[in-house]
């Protein structure tokens, strides 16, 4: 039967890991409903994984959907996967059944992990072309998912890029609080195992009460998303001063707002806040922005500057779409021609990303995020910027919850229940166009999507009945 | 405290959360058994229960809720 690739062979993303399995072999390096599985049992498991993967005839490139389920064996699943050469497919634990087997036939998918289970199923061979990685699938503006394939190497720049910025120490404890199919759960996973750290996973079913956890388990390091900080300040779970042993919190996903950085200083005093930005077409960050500044509530945070060897660029004179390059940018999306040649363009013999999203460069701070090209919306004639809506609302209500959504041909915005909706309106009217006031609807709660960032088409569910 | 107590107790928390005054919550029902129970009111439910009885879950006691039935018996634990 053929083997797993010697330690000598694998990748050296991966490298460390087994490292760490011979020299803190009972460092604890998952744990997870209430398992603590050592460096040294880990590393076999996902070895084992890899034995099955090619005890089936799994080939370097091959697709292997995997359930993404947060449990013990998901982990060593998905590491197997790479040890074994093949490219991991992870299938959303909250994702209804139709867009698992979209996934699958896009993918074309060969291995299929189902708990601890390894089947082949119905797919494509690998052409031998491709190299290890994942494939992350996103939503995709026409809703038809869209993967990402990012490769070994695309994850190895980044790291070692973050590695050196903001590093952690053997032992460690880091929280794993996002779903495995957002990709920057893979920047909480293998950063931990680079380091010889513990990585923590915060249930999915509680994972809104992360600051519990952060603090029972005393985390050191963590990735959130701004909404799930509002969300537990909202619930009153960030008291004061309760999270001392945080010392270093990455933010990103969503606008980083002043209010955001409050609310966590307040809690994790200790704590040193960076502002991370990057999409998925760029593994997981490409730029980083320590907070040390204070921002008013609403400001937006800066989104910084390039990590080492990347690079961000204006299109334009001094305002204009945000590109990106460098060695993290992706091969592409997986089989997606035309979606290639439209954001992954080229400008003077070098490859750029194109983000969509609205940006400036200030010399004080970088690069600052303005707004999403693509919430530009034609009402009646009228062109509007939703983004900018959501700015006036915000700064009238003195409220970071509002998020306008159009449906049909009038403009909603779902706002913070109990607040002076009159005088909101009145404010609004004073600096927008009427055209571009919103009808406001009061909301209690705000729900977010499987990332942890607000989910748009569920407030639009909500508001619109 | 007595278990079908500390029921009626979560039953009236269930109702005023989800905003759903005829829901009769068993004990192996889950998450999103309602549709009005969401990990949103998973936490004010929760938080609901901490107020009422005075005490505050750890995460390990939350870890092991997964139904109605593991919320009445953590309750119970908490309560001695």
């Amino acid at each position: 039967m053929p083997s797993p690739p010697s330690l000598a062979d694998l990748h050296p993303l991966l490298a460390k890991i087994p490292q760490h399995s011979v020299e803190q072999p009972d460092v604890t390096a998952l744990l997870c409903e209430g398992e603590a599985i050592s460096y040294r049992d880990f590393w076999a498991r996902a070895i084992d994984v890899a034995d099955r993967l090619i005890g089936l005839g799994l080939t370097a490139g091959d697709r292997v959907a995997f359930d993404a389920e947060r449990l013990p064996h998901t982990f060593s699943n998905l590491l197997g996967v790479l040890i074994a050469g093949g490219i991991y497919v992870p299938l959303g634990e909250k994702a209804p059944p139709a867009r698992h087997d979209a996934i699958l036939a896009d993918s074309g998918a060969r291995f299929r992990l189902t708990g601890e289970n390894c089947t082949a199923i119905e797919g494509e061979p690998a052409n031998g072309r491709e190299p290890a990685g994942y494939i992350l699938y996103t939503s995709g503006s026409t809703g038809v998912p869209k993967g990402v394939q990012i490769t070994l190497d695309n994850l190895l720049d980044y790291f070692e890029n973050v590695e050196a910025l903001y590093p952690l120490a053997p032992g460690e404890r880091v929280a794993q609080i996002l779903d495995l199919s957002f990709d920057v759960a893979g920047g909480e996973m293998f950063q931990a195992w680079r380091a010889g750290a513990t990585l923590c996973v915060v249930p999915t079913r509680n994972v809104l009460m992360w600051p519990r956890y952060f603090r029972d388990l005393e985390i050191v390091e963590a990735k959130l998303v701004p909404s799930q900080v509002r969300l537990a300040a909202d619930k009153n779970l960030l008291k004061p001063g309760s999270l001392p042993r945080l010392r270093q919190v990455i933010l990103g996903g969503e606008l980083v707002t002043g209010a955001v950085v409050r609310q966590l200083r307040a809690a994790a005093p200790n704590a040193t806040l960076i502002n991370f930005f990057g999409p998925t077409e760029a593994t997981i960050y490409i730029s980083h922005y320590p907070i040390e500044a204070d921002f008013a509530d609403h400001e937006g945070v800066p989104i910084g500057r390039p990590l080492p060897g990347q690079a961000l660029v204006i299109d334009g004179d001094e305002t204009g779409e945000l590109l990106l390059g460098g060695s993290q940018l992706a091969p592409g999306y997986w089989r997606m021609p035309e979606a290639n040649a439209q954001r992954f363009i080229e400008r003077d013999g070098v490859r750029f990303y194109r983000t969509g999203d609205l940006a400036r460069f200030d010399p004080e701070h970088g690069f600052v995020f303005l707004a999403r090209l693509d919430r530009q919306v034609k009402l009646k004639g009228h062109r509007i910027e939703l983004d900018e809506v959501e700015k006036v609302i915000r700064t009238h209500a003195g409220s970071e919850r509002a998020y306008v959504i159009v449906d049909g041909d009038e403009l909603v915005c779902a706002i913070q229940a109990g607040l002076d909706l009159e005088a909101v309106e009145a404010g609004a009217r004073a600096l927008l166009p009427s055209y571009s006031v919103p009808r406001l609807v009061p909301l209690a709660d705000f729900p977010l999507n499987p990332a942890g960032k607000i989910d748009y088409k569920r407030i639009r569910e909500i508001v619109t009945g | 405290m007595d278990r079908a107590l500390i029921q009626a107790e979560l039953q009236t928390i269930f109702h005023d959360v989800l905003r759903a005054p005829g829901f009769v919550p068993t004990p192996e029902m889950e998450t999103g058994a309602h549709p009005n129970w969401t990990s949103i009111a998973n936490v004010e439910i929760l938080l609901s229960a901490e107020e009422l009885w005075g005490f505050e879950f750890s995460s390990a006691d939350i870890d092991g809720v997964r139904s109605f039935g593991d919320l009445i018996d953590a309750v119970a634990a908490k309560l001695g």
